[in-house]
C-alpha cells in the first residue's frame, strides 16, 4: 500500500547562534497533498520552509525530494547547481511579501516569461502567449502585461507572484503566508484562486499561515509548531476538531467555529 | 467491510485544568456488506464520537479500525495521511449532522466534486450530481448557489447528495434525516435503503424512530464510560 513520497523530511534542525529556530521536524508529503504549518510568531515556520526549499542548510537532519524520475534524492547532498535547477523546474516559492518574489524593475509579462526562459523556453511568441494565459489564470487583465508590478495593488502583485511560480508547472510549491498583508475580501478571492489552481494542477504544497481559515480551505493536513517543535500533526479536520496538545486547543478555541 | 476492536477514546481538556473525559472504553463493532447497524444510547454517550473515529476524524488512543479499501483490509488507526485521504475519497462516505463545506462554491459543484472520485467523466459526474439533487428534491434554483445561506433542511440535502452520489461501500450517517420534513425524509430514507440493498455497509445514528425502523437491521447499545480518577 505504500508509495514513494514526493518530499521526505527527517529530524530537520536549524539554530541561529544559541537560538534554536526549529528542531526535529519530520514528515512525508505525497504528490498532490497540501500541508499547512501553523504556530505562533517565531516558532520556526519560515525557517523550516527555507530549509525544505534548500535555501537554508539545516544543522541536522535530512530533506529528500523525489524528482520526476521518481528517485528520492537528498537535497543537501546534491550540488548547488542541481539544487538551483530543482528550484527552477520542479519547485515554486511564494513569499509573503510579493516584492521578495517578483522582479520589480521588469514588466508583469517579463516576470512570468523569465521563469519560462529559465526552464529553456526560447520562442518569444510562445513565451508571450503563455504569460498572457497565466495573467488570465490569476485574473490580471491582458492590457497590464507591459506594466511594471510596482504600480499593481498588493493583491495583484501577489497574484502575479503566483503566476510567476506556477507558469513553469512545478510539482511542489512552498508558500509563506500567501494571503498575509492583504485585506479580507482580497484574501478570499486569492484563496479561491489558489484552491482552484492547486486542484487543477495537482500541486503539492507546504503552506505557512497563521490563518485557520486558510488552513480549512486549502490544506489536507496540518502541522502545529511551538517554540521550534512540531507539537501536533494530522489531517486538517483531525487537528481542528480533536486538538490534543494544549497549544492547539488554545489556538482552536480562540477562533469562531466555521 | 468494517470492524472496530477495543476502541478507546477520551478527551483531555487542557484549557480546563487538564481534566480527562472518558467516552469510549473498549468498544467493538462489526458491520457486513448490505447491513445497516444503528447506534443506540442516551445523549452524550458517544455515538457521534464513535462514528467520527470510524471516519478517522477523531483519533482513538487505542484499538483497531479495519475497513476493506481497494480490495484489501487496512487499519485506519495510525494510517498515513495519504491512505486515510484515499479511504475517504472512495471507500467511506460520512454524512455529518451538519453540512461543512468550503465557502463560495455552488451546491451542484460541491456534489460534482465528490462524484468525480467515481467516474473520470466530468459529464457523467454532472449528470449523476443533478440526478441526486433532483431525487433529494433540492430546488434547481438553488443549485448554483453556495449552501451557506440555505435552510437547515436544504443544507442537509446537499450533505446527503455529496455522499449518496458516490458508490461508497461504507456509509456513516449521523442523524442524516433529522433536519428534514416528512416528504424529504421519505426520499432520503429510500435512497439510503437502496445503497444498503445494493451492498453498502452502513452505520447510523437515527433518533427518528421511523428512519430507524425502516433502515436498520440491528442496533448496538453504547453504555456510558465509567468516570475514572
Ligand atoms: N537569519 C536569522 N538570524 C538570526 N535569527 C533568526 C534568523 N531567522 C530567524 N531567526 C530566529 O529564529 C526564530 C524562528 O524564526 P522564523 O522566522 O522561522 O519564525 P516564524 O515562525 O516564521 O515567525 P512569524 O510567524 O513571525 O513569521 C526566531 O526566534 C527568529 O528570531
Ligand atoms: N472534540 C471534543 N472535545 C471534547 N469533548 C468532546 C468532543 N467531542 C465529543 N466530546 C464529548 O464526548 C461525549 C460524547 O459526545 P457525542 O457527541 O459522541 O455524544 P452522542 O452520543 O452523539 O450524543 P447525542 O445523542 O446528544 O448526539 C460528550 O460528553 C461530549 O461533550
Ligand atoms: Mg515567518
Ligand atoms: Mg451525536
Amino acid at each position: 500500500m505504500s508509495r514513494v513520497p514526493l518530499l521526505c523530511a527527517e529530524g530537520v534542525a536549524k539554530s541561529f547562534g544559541a537560538r534554536v529556530a526549529c528542531r526535529d521536524v519530520g514528515f512525508e508529503l505525497h504528490a498532490g497533498e497540501i500541508l499547512g504549518v501553523v504556530g505562533e510568531s517565531g516558532s520556526g515556520k519560515t525557517t523550516l520552509l527555507r530549509c525544505l526549499a534548500g535555501q537554508l542548510t539545516p544543522d541536522a537532519g535530512r530533506v529528500a525530494y523525489a524528482d520526476r524520475s521518481g528517485a528520492l534524492r537528498d537535497v543537501f547532498a546534491m550540488s548547488e547547481a542541481e539544487r538551483r535547477r530543482l528550484a527552477r523546474t520542479e519547485w515554486g516559492f511564494v513569499h509573503q511579501n510579493p516584492r521578495d518574489g517578483l522582479r520589480m524593475g521588469i514588466s508583469a509579462g517579463a516576470n512570468v516569461g523569465e521563469r519560462l526562459m529559465a526552464v529553456g523556453w526560447r520562442h518569444y511568441g510562445a513565451i508571450r502567449a503563455s504569460a498572457l494565459a497565466w495573467l488570465a489564470n490569476v485574473e490580471i487583465a491582458a492590457d497590464r502585461i507591459d506594466d511594471l508590478p510596482a504600480g499593481f495593488s498588493g493583491g495583484m502583485q501577489q497574484r502575479l507572484q503566483i503566476a510567476r511560480n506556477l507558469v513553469s508547472e512545478p510539482r511542489l510549491v512552498y508558500m509563506d503566508e500567501p494571503t498575509g498583508g492583504l485585506d479580507v475580501s482580497v484574501q478570499a478571492r486569492l484563496l479561491d484562486l489558489l484552491r482552484r489552481l492547486v486542484q487543477r494542477l495537482q500541486l503539492a504544497s507546504v503552506v505557512v499561515t497563521h490563518d485557520l481559515g486558510v488552513v480549512r480551505m486549502l490544506c489536507d493536513r496540518l502541522m502545529v509548531m511551538q517554540a521550534g517543535e512540531v507539537v501536533e500533526e494530522g489531517l486538517t479536520d483531525q487537528v481542528l476538531d480533536d486538538p490534543q496538545h494544549a497549544y492547539t486547543q488554545l489556538l482552536v478555541s480562540s477562533i469562531l467555529p466555521a | 467491510m468494517l470492524t472496530a476492536q477495543a476502541l478507546r477514546k477520551s478527551f483531555t481538556l487542557h484549557l480546563r485544568g487538564g481534566v480527562t473525559l472518558p467516552v469510549l472504553e473498549g468498544n467493538d463493532l462489526t458491520v457486513a456488506a448490505g447491513e445497516c447497524v444503528g447506534l443506540l444510547g442516551p445523549s452524550g454517550v458517544g455515538k457521534s464520537t464513535l462514528l467520527r473515529c470510524l471516519y478517522g476524524n477523531y483519533r482513538p488512543q487505542a484499538g483497531r479500525i479495519r475497513v476493506r479499501h481497494d480490495g484489501a483490509m487496512v487499519d485506519l488507526v495510525g494510517a498515513p495521511p495519504y491512505l486515510l485521504l484515499a479511504v475517504r475519497r472512495r471507500t467511506i462516505g460520512y454524512v455529518s449532522q451538519f453540512l461543512r463545506v468550503i465557502p463560495r462554491i455552488g451546491a451542484l459543484d460541491l456534489v460534482i466534486e465528490r462524484a468525480l472520485a467515481f467516474t473520470p467523466s466530468e459529464e457523467e459526474a454532472r449528470i449523476r450530481a443533478m440526478t441526486m439533487l433532483t431525487a433529494l428534491n433540492l430546488p434547481a434554483r438553488l443549485w448554483a448557489l453556495p449552501p451557506a445561506t440555505f435552510s437547515g433542511g436544504e443544507q442537509q440535502r446537499v450533505n446527503l447528495a455529496r455522499v449518496l452520489v458516490g458508490d461508497y461501500p461504507i456509509l456513516l450517517l449521523d442523524e442524516p434525516t433529522a433536519a428534514l420534513d416528512q416528504q424529504n425524509r421519505d426520499a432520503a430514507i429510500e435512497l439510503i435503503g437502496q445503497r444498503v440493498r445494493s451492498g453498502a455497509a452502513a452505520v447510523g445514528i437515527f433518533h427518528d424512530a421511523d428512519a430507524r425502523r425502516r433502515l436498520t437491521d440491528r442496533g448496538v447499545e453504547l453504555v456510558p464510560a465509567r468516570e475514572t480518577a
